[in-house]
């Protein structure tokens, strides 16, 4: 118990120099990342000798610091190359618009055709000349009536309740 | 179909002044969708110029500040603001003097549209 605590309290300087101690972590950090990338598999014990799983890791070892250095490498050089050759893009340009054209049209630019939609058999838009003028008069007619309704004041809208 | 869009594209376009052009293109600048007006410069419909926002795009993600979403550029005559809408790539192309957040907001008002887009053609649009 003392021993711990005197190992707890000392300082970290003298513990780093020292080396070897409790606090130590067996596994060496850098040696838990290759045993993680090669996990020991049975297919791979047994055929291969220990100088080719040597070989074999420390090739997908450069493989992944390849491939992860291309991918966080910024490179401005690739600007401006078009890879495309004229024939494949005007053939994509063909695609896309034969696509487009039979794709079904998109919800908010459909519109109806039928006024009164809600009915079982909706009248079609083909409206008669005269109907529509009366439509119009009688509904300006309507909006003029509206207009002129008044309230006729008679008694106080609020009224004061009897509190004591 | 196509002319509908096209028709609904342009009379969008026409609320933000001095827009000349609004193309939508795939990641590497094939055209899906072009509406243009006289004014828009030749230059912006080559494929040079197409192809190369989606590269830059990818190149600016890696800042470290997260996925690049769009880029403007703001020339002597002209702004230009490119958004990566995957698998769409959206270009507008304005003059020097447009307002840059009217821009946006057309972008936002039209995103619905450019949603049900990719799901009915997004499929077969190359990545």
């Amino acid at each position: 118990m003392m021993g711990c605590c005197f190992s707890w309290c000392r300082d970290q300087s003298s513990s780093e120099e020292t080396g070897d101690n409790e606090r130590r972590t067996l596994i060496h950090p850098d040696a838990n990342t290759s045993i993680q990338t090669n996990p020991p598999t049975l297919e791979n014990v047994e055929p291969l000798t220990p100088s080719q799983v040597k070989k074999n890791d420390e090739q997908s070892d450069l493989n992944r610091i390849l491939q992860n250095t291309i991918t966080k490498v910024i490179d401005i050089s690739a600007l401006g190359c078009n890879n495309l050759e004229h024939s494949e893009y005007i053939e994509r340009m063909n695609i896309y618009k034969a696509k487009l054209n039979v794709a079904p049209l998109p919800q908010i630019l459909r519109h109806e055709e039928c006024l009164l939609v809600d009915i079982p058999s909706p009248a079609l838009s083909s409206c008669d000349i005269s109907d529509y003028i009366l439509i119009n008069q009688t509904c300006e007619k309507a909006e003029l009536a509206f207009k002129n309704v008044k309230v006729e004041h008679t008694n106080d809208l609020v009224v004061p309740f009897m509190i004591p | 179909m196509i002319e509908d869009i096209n028709k609904y594209l342009s009379e969008q376009m026409k609320k933000v002044n001095d827009l000349f052009c609004l193309i939508i293109t795939d990641r590497d600048g094939v055209p899906i969708i072009k509406i243009l007006n006289e004014k828009c410069p030749e230059t912006s419909m080559k494929p040079i110029f197409l192809s190369t926002f989606s590269t830059a795009s990818d190149q600016a993600s890696k800042l470290g500040l997260g996925k690049n979403e769009s880029i403007l550029c703001i020339y002597n005559n002209y702004q230009i603001l490119q958004v990566n809408y995957l698998p769409f790539i959206i270009r507008y192309i304005a003059s020097n003097k447009v307002n840059t957040g009217h821009m946006y907001n057309l972008h936002d008002h039209i995103k619905p549209v450019i949603e049900e887009l990719k799901l009915s053609i997004g499929q077969s649009i190359i990545q």
